[in-house]
């Protein structure tokens, strides 16, 4: 395809790491000069130095934590971007399932679904799948609301153009509506998938014995911060590769979606 | 731009009113369009020129009147298929080639379309098959834009506002692709226009509304008819339009 041919893309997103990597590096340097010039006490601030270490030095551990975790944040995240669409698309083409169903949408929205996290423990118990449902709960709101007020917001002079071609309510609905939203449905999915990666980790912080989430409780009772940091970098990597994907397919295979193509 | 013999009635309106909520926007007493012809209909911006053109092309229902298409109340179906419109600024499908707008354009409407740059052709604009709407400037948006309109060779074909934003040159090329396809497919046209200039131009009948509620027919003029334009400004004069 063209669009894969451009090698802008790829060069923008090259240039991006490298921004991303050092800005990381500059705060990093700031941090370890600062925390050494005052002597800071390790179990209050580590040294990022530290915190390297611990991530070489445990490395498998670290791996296998990030592992579970990005499993989870990518499973749940993409059953909940799954879910939040299809649910857009039911309310976006009835008229009457937007009457009934939209309230729970709104009520959803209105109160922390992390306090189902308890609820859910009770029901699903502490495994895999209690990090799955919440990081897919987590994703699937932002990704209803925004894809259902795309959906149901599409331009009136596209609208009016195909029904001038004499297209049906679903083939508007598929061919025009949803082409329409591919935008703002992307920018959901970019919201979606940190969420699902709180999510993931909640659900980690409630119990089991895996992912980085399990890594920040147990180092937190010991107070091996180092430990900490290095589960919170590699979560800020997950996050942000998360994102990034997204916005690579956003550059390239959705491109065309965007009025600025 | 004189009538051409042996021309038959293509749209015929008797008594219609269109409108929104059957809230009257217009109201036609009688107006027939034969084949070959360009007729422009003048109006100031909200007169009810969209509100016409909807009803025709079956975007509406008018609230009352007959719409007669060859001589015969038409089905819905065969509206959609023999009745076509551009919308005003001229949408197009912004993630889609113009080939690709075509091409969709006629698997909609049921009509099996040989290549997307036979349509273009008519208008000519084959180069732009393969570009994007967004990378189109106004008198190539036109052009594509009745190219979508011309997929099923219509009976009739309304242009909303198919002149405004583009240059002399531009409108000139583009009103002589339309005449032309009106005559070879014998086509009835019908544009709306707030440009009595553009109107008496690239037309070769000016229908000149009467805003009011609703608005109506004020007066109709020949466009090569000597003192025609005169006419129409003394008609604004006295309406107090100008």
């Amino acid at each position: 395809m063209e669009i894969f041919s451009s090698q802008s893309s790829l060069k923008i997103f090259r240039q991006e790491i490298g921004r991303y990597v050092t800005s990381v590096a500059v705060a990093g340097i700031a941090w370890q000069i600062t925390v050494t010039a005052f002597d800071v006490p390790k179990y209050l601030l580590p040294r990022p130095l530290e915190v390297i270490a611990v991530l070489f030095k445990e490395y498998p551990a670290f791996i296998e934590a990030m592992y579970y975790t990005s499993k989870n944040m990518l499973v749940g995240g993409s059953l909940g971007i799954i879910a939040g669409m299809f649910t857009a698309l039911i309310l976006a083409s009835s008229k009457a399932a937007r009457w009934i169903l939209e309230p729970y949408l709104s009520i959803f929205q209105s109160f922390p679904r992390e306090s189902l996290l308890p609820l859910l423990v009770v029901w699903i118990g502490f495994g895999a799948g209690l990090k799955i449902i919440n990081a897919m709960l987590l994703a699937f709101f932002p990704v209803s609301v925004i894809s259902l007020n795309a959906l149901v917001n599409t331009r009136k002079d596209y609208i009016e153009l195909v029904k001038s071609w004499g297209m049906t309510p679903q083939n508007i609905l598929f061919k025009c509506r949803l082409m329409c939203a591919v935008p703002s449905i992307i920018s959901s999915a970019k919201l979606a998938l940190p969420y699902a990666l709180i999510g993931s980790v909640l659900g980690e912080f409630m119990g089991g014995n895996d992912g980085l989430g399990n890594i920040i409780m147990t180092s937190s009772a010991t107070f091996r911060l180092d430990r900490i940091f290095a589960s919170i970098l590699l979560l800020a990597l997950l996050g942000t590769l998360g994102v990034g994907m997204i916005t690579f397919f956003q550059n390239t295979v959705f491109k065309r979606f965007y009025l600025d193509n | 731009m004189s009538s051409r013999p042996k021309q038959k009635r293509v749209l015929s309106l008797r008594d219609l009113i269109a409108g929104y909520n059957q809230l009257p926007v217009i109201s036609i007493k009688n107006l027939e369009i034969c084949s070959g012809d360009v007729v422009a209909l003048v109006g100031e911006s909200g007169a009810g020129k969209s509100t016409l053109f909807a009803a025709i092309g079956g975007a509406i229902n008018p609230i009352s009147g007959t719409l007669l298409i060859e001589d015969k109340v038409q089905s819905p179906e065969w509206r959609r298929l023999n009745i076509s419109r551009t919308l005003q600024a001229f949408p197009l499908l912004h993630w889609l080639t113009v080939g690709e707008n075509l091409t969709l354009a006629a698997k909609t409407k049921g009509v099996t379309l040989p290549a997307p740059s036979s349509i273009l052709a008519h208008v000519r604009a084959e180069h732009l098959e393969g570009k994007y709407v967004n990378s189109l400037s106004g008198g190539e948006r036109c052009r594509a834009s009745i190219a979508q309109a011309i997929v099923a060779n219509p009976v009739v074909l309304l242009l909303d506002e198919p002149f405004n934003g583009l240059d002399g040159r531009v409108k000139r090329e583009v009103a002589d692709s339309v005449f032309k396809f009106a005559r070879r497919r014998e086509s009835a046209v019908l544009f709306a226009s707030h440009d009595i200039g553009d109107a008496m131009a690239y037309s070769n009948r000016v229908i000149v509304l009467k805003t009011g509620a609703p608005t109506t027919i004020g007066m109709e003029v020949a466009s090569g008819e000597f003192g025609s334009l005169e006419k129409i400004y003394s008609f604004l004069e006295e309406d107090g339009d100008i």
